[in-house]
This record gives structure tokens, sequence and C-alpha cells, in this order.
């Protein structure tokens, strides 16, 4: 006899059941997101804000509801008795949960049109709506994972956030890496990580906030949604329905109490990257990570009586971190001392600014992304220096050398102490290093800042160094055409005022004394490295505003120098 | 036929099950009994798929049992503690599960429901405890199933409705080729109606036979004889307990009476030999007595 398939039937019966919640949810949106807005006249898309926040939690609270048959006894028996699989069980919830939340987004859409909003607002649905339904195979999963509701809430959180511990975790790696190798840094790294490897804004999808919807989004949607559902598959054939309580896979257990023992002890890591010594760290680490650990499985088992078994995935676990993490040292050791030929260099950077090198990179990547913009145009935007010339190229080479026998610099302060050394190179790739300088506070430099200083005099006195960083006086392309003006002032006296004067009657005598200027400095490597170097000399007495006119009224500013010491520009003031 | 061969079940290092066979026939009432904490409702549970054994195999009808086959829509189960989705009504609930049991009779459900006089619109969650077996055992019988689970359904039942229980549940049985398996702890109400039994002790059975024959082989009887007695004489009648009042042997045993009249009557003046019935109870607690249960120091 051919038996009936009530999967339709079933499914029908659920979303009837389901209208209870649907009216209250429906009255709970609509009165924040129309009527408060509408009676108080105010800002409507804060109320639209506030109303997606409740979506996401009506939709997880109906979600942990509906499968929150799981979590006990008597009613996992009542349902599990019926001829109706888990897996259809699941199914009909996570169909039914999908419509409700349809129509909650449908309720916040009218909200939007009702109140005229900008249509822009719902760029959001773009990340909201992924969010969503991965969020509804979580909570199913995690419902199917867990052995009470509680549980099953936390852990949708937690494995929703995986990607982002997962990340946390490989920065944790990274900050025990930037104190062991020289040359390795975690902000660098993780910036690397970040944009090249492991791209956590298209995984949640945050990038097309801001971007229209592609074929990578539908497909990224697509295998995240299929692989959420495999692992609900596997899982529901697998689930030990006598185990509840906290968490009903052993294995699952134990993968969630070792990522949250990583969890507290790579915040500490990572916040405090740099400022303790290596052993420090790892003892603390360390100890915080059984600390969390032990506390978890006390939660997860309820007893504070460890088992034996708990205690070896905690030693096994932390065997395998360490061996990644001394694997990724042993790797990076590889290529500490790496210093490309300059032949293979297209382009090469060395200042303490980490922010510029990856604005060089992401140009170099994609020119597109900055509208008619030239690498000059954005670099003399950014403030950046950027070296071509082979000479220049040779001597960052010849410095970076330098910084990897001896780290030792004249004075200097956080910023000034840390050091970027970049190189774009011909095949595509970038090579990034970042070293911590040990300051030499004594009077006497050592022959190691000298040396450096030596290398830093020759780039400072290139013609490619003064065309980025006084562009304003040596860059003809940049001057031609421009109503450039210079106005003096002194920050001695700021009662003393002063006409501005077109640069044009100033720029020759200004250069002179700019190369004097620079010829003659004793700290080239500071001057080379720290881009606010003269406000770090704390230089005082005249100075000179350069800004450019753009029209009667408006103006951008461009520098401050310091002319303290330039004889002939002051001159031409008096 | 309901076959379950060698099942066993750890609930992580404790084993619940080892190796349970059971064996039901069709038109049979099968007598689930044992100490506390035996594993009743554990097999039950894995008969219903709730549970997934480490080992073993549980077959219907020659089919195996597996979670989503199709012989799996024919079984019902009435847990112990019952559970009602909240607010249902049983009318409402009956409609609920309409739809997944395709044999579930209206017909029998309102004749069921004045025999038992429950009220199918009270919200079940609201019922006594007795109310809610009625309500329960009602769902159960309407969903007429080839293979009925009854998890201590008597328990907290007064007389009166223990009989009409019977009376539905014998009529089914006989009716309908129905196959029932009863957990249970009150082995007097299971003595008058189950055809065979199963008797389990620390998660495995001790004894599985149809009760008449159990009855015929584990037997009890009385006798006094003029002077001196040795027990120690007895032994190749398997005597399992005995009790002296006064000068009278009360013996429970598994080998030949008539064996062992004929040897008393051959070796002393027999003065009296009767034979006593044995009740399910006693048999249990003799069996279990035999394992050290309830003998404990």
């Amino acid at each position: 006899m051919e038996k009936k398939n009530n999967f339709m039937q079933l499914l029908m019966y659920s979303i009837k059941e389901k209208r209870n919640w649907a009216l209250l949810s429906m009255v709970i949106i609509l009165v924040t997101t129309l009527m408060i807005p509408y009676i108080l006249r105010a800002d409507e898309e804060i109320f639209i804000m506030f109303g997606i926040i409740e979506l996401f939690i009506l939709v997880l609270i109906n979600c942990l509801v509906d499968n929150n048959f799981l979590h006990n006894e008597y009613k996992l028996a009542y349902y599990r008795s019926k001829p109706v699989t888990l897996r259809k069980q699941i199914i009909i919830n996570i169909i039914t949960n999908t419509l409700f939340t349809a129509f909650l987004l449908v309720l916040i859409i009218f909200s939007v049109v009702f109140h005229g909003t900008d249509y822009e607002i719902l760029d959001i649905f773009k990340t909201l709506i992924p969010w969503l339904a991965a969020g509804i195979l979580l909570a199913s999963l995690s419902s199917i994972l867990s052995g009470n509701t509680l549980m099953a809430g936390a852990m949708t959180i937690f494995n929703f956030c995986l990607p982002l511990i997962f990340f946390l975790v490989t920065m944790f790696i990274f900050s025990i890496l930037e104190n062991v190798v020289i040359g390795f840094n975690l902000n660098v790294l993780s910036d690397y990580f970040y944009n090249n490897i492991y791209r956590l804004d298209y995984l949640y999808f945050v990038i097309y906030s801001d971007k229209s919807i592609d074929f990578i989004y539908v497909l990224l949607l697509a295998v995240i949604l299929i692989f959420i559902s495999l692992l609900l598959h596997w899982c529901i054939k697998r689930r030990k329905n006598e185990n509840t309580g906290f968490i009903v896979f052993d294995g699952y257990k134990y993968f969630v109490a070792v990522l949250s023992s990583l969890i507290i002890p790579a915040f500490f890591s990572v916040s405090t990257s740099q400022y303790i010594s290596i052993l420090s760290r790892i003892v603390i680490s360390f100890s915080l990570a059984v600390l969390t650990y032990y506390i978890i499985i006390a939660f997860i088992e309820k007893s504070f009586r460890i088992s034996k078994l708990s205690i070896k995935v905690f030693a096994v676990s932390m065997v395998l971190f360490s061996a990644l993490t001394g694997g990724t040292v042993l790797v990076a050791n590889q290529y500490k001392n790496m210093v490309p030929d300059p032949e293979d260099v297209k382009i090469a950077y060395i200042g303490n600014n980490s922010w510029a090198v990856n604005e060089v990179t992401r140009f170099l990547e994609d020119p597109s992304r900055n509208e008619n913009m030239t690498l000059n145009e954005l670099t003399r935007n950014y403030g950046i220096i950027t070296f071509e010339e082979i000479e220049n190229i040779e001597s960052i080479t010849e410095l970076h050398r330098e910084i990897l026998n001896n780290q030792e610099i004249q004075g200097g302060d956080y910023y000034s102490s840390r050091c970027i050394i970049a190189y774009w190179m011909e095949d595509g790739s970038v090579l990034n290093r970042y070293y911590v300088l040990k300051a030499n506070d004594s009077q006497e430099d050592s022959r190691a800042v000298e040396i450096k200083n030596e290398i830093a005099h020759k780039i400072i006195n290139s013609s490619e160094y003064k065309r980025q960083k006084y562009y304003y006086l040596y860059d003809e392309e940049y001057y031609k055409g421009r109503s450039l003006y210079a106005k003096l002032g002194n920050n001695h006296n700021i009662l003393e005022a002063f006409e501005s004067v077109n640069l044009n009657d100033l720029r020759d005598i200004l250069i002179i004394d700019l190369d004097d200027y620079i010829e003659e400095n004793k700290d080239a490597f500071l001057e080379l490295t720290t881009w606010y170097y003269d406000k770090y000399r704390g230089r005082e007495g005249y100075y000179l505003e350069i800004y450019e006119k753009v029209s009667d009224k408006d103006s951008n500013y461009l520098d401050e120098l310091f002319i303290d010491n330039f004889t002939n520009t002051l001159n031409y003031f008096k | 036929m309901l076959e379950v061969s060698n099942l066993s079940k750890k609930f992580g290092d404790f084993q619940v099950l080892e190796n349970i066979n059971i064996n039901a026939e069709k038109n049979q009432i099968y007598g689930l009994v044992g100490s506390n904490g035996c594993g009743k409702t554990t097999i039950l549970k894995h008969i219903m798929r709730i549970y997934k054994e480490d080992e073993g195999y549980i077959s219907f009808d020659g089919e195996e049992v597996l979670e989503g086959s199709e012989i799996i829509k024919d079984f019902y189960y009435v847990q112990d503690i019952l559970y009602f989705p909240y607010q249902y009504t049983l009318n409402k609930l009956f409609q609920y599960e309409k739809l997944m049991y395709e044999n579930m009779s209206e017909e029998k459900f309102q004749y069921l429901l004045k025999y038992f006089n429950v009220d199918g619109n009270k919200v079940l969650n609201k019922m006594s405890k007795g109310q809610k077996k009625q309500a329960a055992f009602v769902l159960a019988i309407a969903a007429q199933p080839k293979l009925l689970l009854l998890d201590e359904i008597v328990d907290g039942l007064d007389g009166v409705i223990k009989r009409k229980f019977w009376d539905v549940l014998l009529k089914e049985v006989m009716e309908n080729s129905m196959t029932v398996i009863i957990s249970s702890h009150d082995l007097k109400e299971l003595d008058n109606i189950c055809d065979k039994v199963g008797i389990m002790h620390e998660g495995k059975i001790l004894k599985e036979e149809n009760l008449e024959k159990m009855k015929e082989e584990i037997k009890r009887v009385q006798f006094a004889v003029d002077g001196e007695f040795d027990l120690g004489e007895l032994k190749e009648y398997n005597i399992l307990k005995t009790t002296k009042i006064g000068s009278v042997y009360i013996c429970t045993l598994t080998g030949n009476i008539e064996d062992l009249r004929k040897y008393l009557q051959s070796n002393y003046n027999l003065l009296l030999f009767d034979t006593l019935s044995m009740s399910l109870e006693e048999i249990f607690i003799t069996e279990l007595g035999g394992v050290g249960y309830g003998k404990e120091e």
C-alpha cells in the first residue's frame, strides 16, 4: 500500500500555527517603525534600524522556539515518535521561519515606503538577507547540536561569529610572530590576511552595503547556505537524542571549549601587542586559556570535576596550536632577512605609515578604484612618498639591510621608532616589512645610526624625494598654472601679522634655503621615515603656510614649512 | 512480528542495554517488566528510533526498522510522562496527528471519547494525570497502529479505568492483529493480560517466555515430612528458593514436581504436598532474586 506524503499538509499546518507569532511581530514592527516615528515626526531611519534589530531578535526567538522540541526529553520523545523524520521536521521549521522572516521584511519595506524614507536605507538588505538566511539555518543547526534552548541561542551566535573567531585566532598567532621574527607586524600581517586571503567583508556580505549585487554575491550566498545545509543534514543523521543537556555532540563541545579558550588570550595578546615581552605574553595567554577552558567545560558538563578526556583534548589542542604557531614562525624566519634585488623592484616605500602602504597596494591592484587619478596624484593627496628611481630603490634596500643588521636610531618617539619598508615588485607581488627600532638616547650617534643617516641623506637629497615632499616647489608639472601662495607666521609671536605672497615671487629663494636645509640635515633617517618630522622636532619660530587659491573665497591648505633658519626667505619678508 | 536482536547501547561509559533480544508476535501483548532503571523505556525509544543503537537490529514483519522507513508509520508510542503541545485540546491534537497517521479513525476516536468520558475540548495540559493517560490512550487506539508501545500506561489509574483500558486493548489486539508492548511496574495488571513477558534487569533480558509457559516452568510447592529432613537432598530439582514455616517447607523450583513428590514419598513419611500457583510478580521476584536483586544486606 502506498503511504501518503504528508509533508505539504504538515508545512501548511506549521504555517497556520505561526499566525499568532506573525500577528504579534507585525504589531511590534509596525508600532516601532511606522506609528511611533509618524506621531513623533522623528527621524524614521533610526526607527527603521531599530525595527531591523527587532526583526533579528524575533526571528532568532522563533527559530529557537520551533526547534526547542529537541531540548526536552518528553517533548522530543513525542515528536520523534511521530512518523515524520527529524529532517522533515527541521525543514518544515526552516521554511516556516523563512516565510515568517520574509513577512517581517515586507513590513519594514512598507514602513520605509510609508515614510518616504531614502530608499538607500534598503541597501542594508543586501547584507541583511544573507545574515537572516544563514541565521535561520544556523539556529536549526545549533538546536541540533545543543541539548538546551538557551545553549542553542548562544551557539547560534557563536557559529555565526565563527569566521570572526578564526580571524581572531589567526591574529593571535600573528601577535606571537610579531615578537619573535623581526620585520613582521601584527597589523601588517592581519591587513594582508584580511585584504588578500580571508575576506571577511565578503563572508559577511558587508562589502555589498555600498556595492551592487554581482555573481560573486549569488555564488557566495549559495555556497554558504549549501554548506550549512549539508552540515545540518550530517548532524541530523548523527544526533544522539539521549544527550540532552548543554551540547549533544562531544566533538562540538570540545570544539566550542577549545575555540572559546583561545578567544580571551587572543584578545589579550592582540591588544597588548608590542607592549609586553614574548615570555610574559605566552605565560599570561596560556594561563588565560587554561582558565577559560576549565570554566567552559565545567559549565557544559555541569561539574567542577574535569574529566581526563577534557584534559587530553585541551592538551592536544594546545600542542596543535603551538605547532601551528611554531610552523608559522619557522616559515616567517626563512623570509626575515630577505631584501629584494633593486632591479626587481618597481616601487619602494620607507616610512611609518602602514595605511599608506595599503593605499598604494590597493591602487596598484585596481587603478580604476580612484577614478582618473595617477599614482603620483594619489601619493601627493595622501602625503605618501614612494620611490621609483633605481638609485633611491638601491638606497632603500641598503638601508633595509642596515636595519636588519642593527635597529638603533637616534631618539624618536613611539611612531618614529616604527619603520615600514615596502616593495611593490615588477612581478606584481608586494614585500612588506615592519621594524620596531631602538632609540639610542646617548648624546653621540653610534656608527649604526650614522650609517642610517648617511644612506637616508642620499635619499632625501634626491630630486624624486623633494619632488614629492615639497611638490609645490619642485614638481614643475604640479606648479604649472596654479595660484600658489605663502603666508608667513610666527608661533612665538602670534600678533605678528604678515601678508600672503605669491609663491612665484618666493619660489627660487625658498628652494635655495630648502636645499641647504636638507643638505645640512643631521637627522636624515628621521626626516625620511617620520612624516611629521618637523612637528616631532618641535621646531618653532617663523613658518610658511603654503596654500592654493582655488577661487576668491576658497583655498586649499598644502603644507606648513618651518623656516626659522631660512635666511634668504626671511630676508625677503623683511 | 517485532524482533529486537542483540540490541546494545551505551550512554557515555554506562552500558544501558546489553544484547537485548525481544520477539513479540502479532496479536500478542508483550509485557516488559524489570527493576527500576533497567532500560525498559530505553528499549521502547530504540524501537521508535528516538535513540540509535550502538549494536543490534530491530525489524518488524521482517523489515528493518529505520528512521523514516515506511513501517514506522504504523507504530505508535505512548510515553510514561506525557507531553502534549502547548494549549492543545484532544480534538485539536487528533486533527494534527491525523495528518501523520493515515489510519487514524475519526469514528473510533469519537467512540472512545464517549467510552472513557473524556472532554475533547478541554486543554490537555489542564487535565489530571489520569485524564491525560486516557487522552493519550484514545489517540493511540484511534491511530490503529500495527505496533503499539505503551510505557507505564496504567500507572496512576483507578481500577475501573484500568479495566476499561484492558478491555479496549484486548479487543483491538484480537480484531486488528496488533502487537502491543507494555512496560509496567504493575505486575498484577500485566499478569491478567500479557501473552508473553520479558524480564529485565540492569540492561539485560533475564528471561523471555510465554507467560503460561513461564508459570509452568517455575513452580511452587509446600510440603511437610515426618522427622528430620535435609534440603541438600533436593539439589537435582533446581530449588530456587525455600522458606520454612513451622514444619512446612515452601519451595520455588524449576525441576519436575511429580518426581519430587515421588522422591519424598519413597524416602519420607510425606504428611503434606501441595502445588501452589505463581503470579507474575512472584516469578519476577524469584528471577531477580536469582541475580541478587533485592537481596542486598
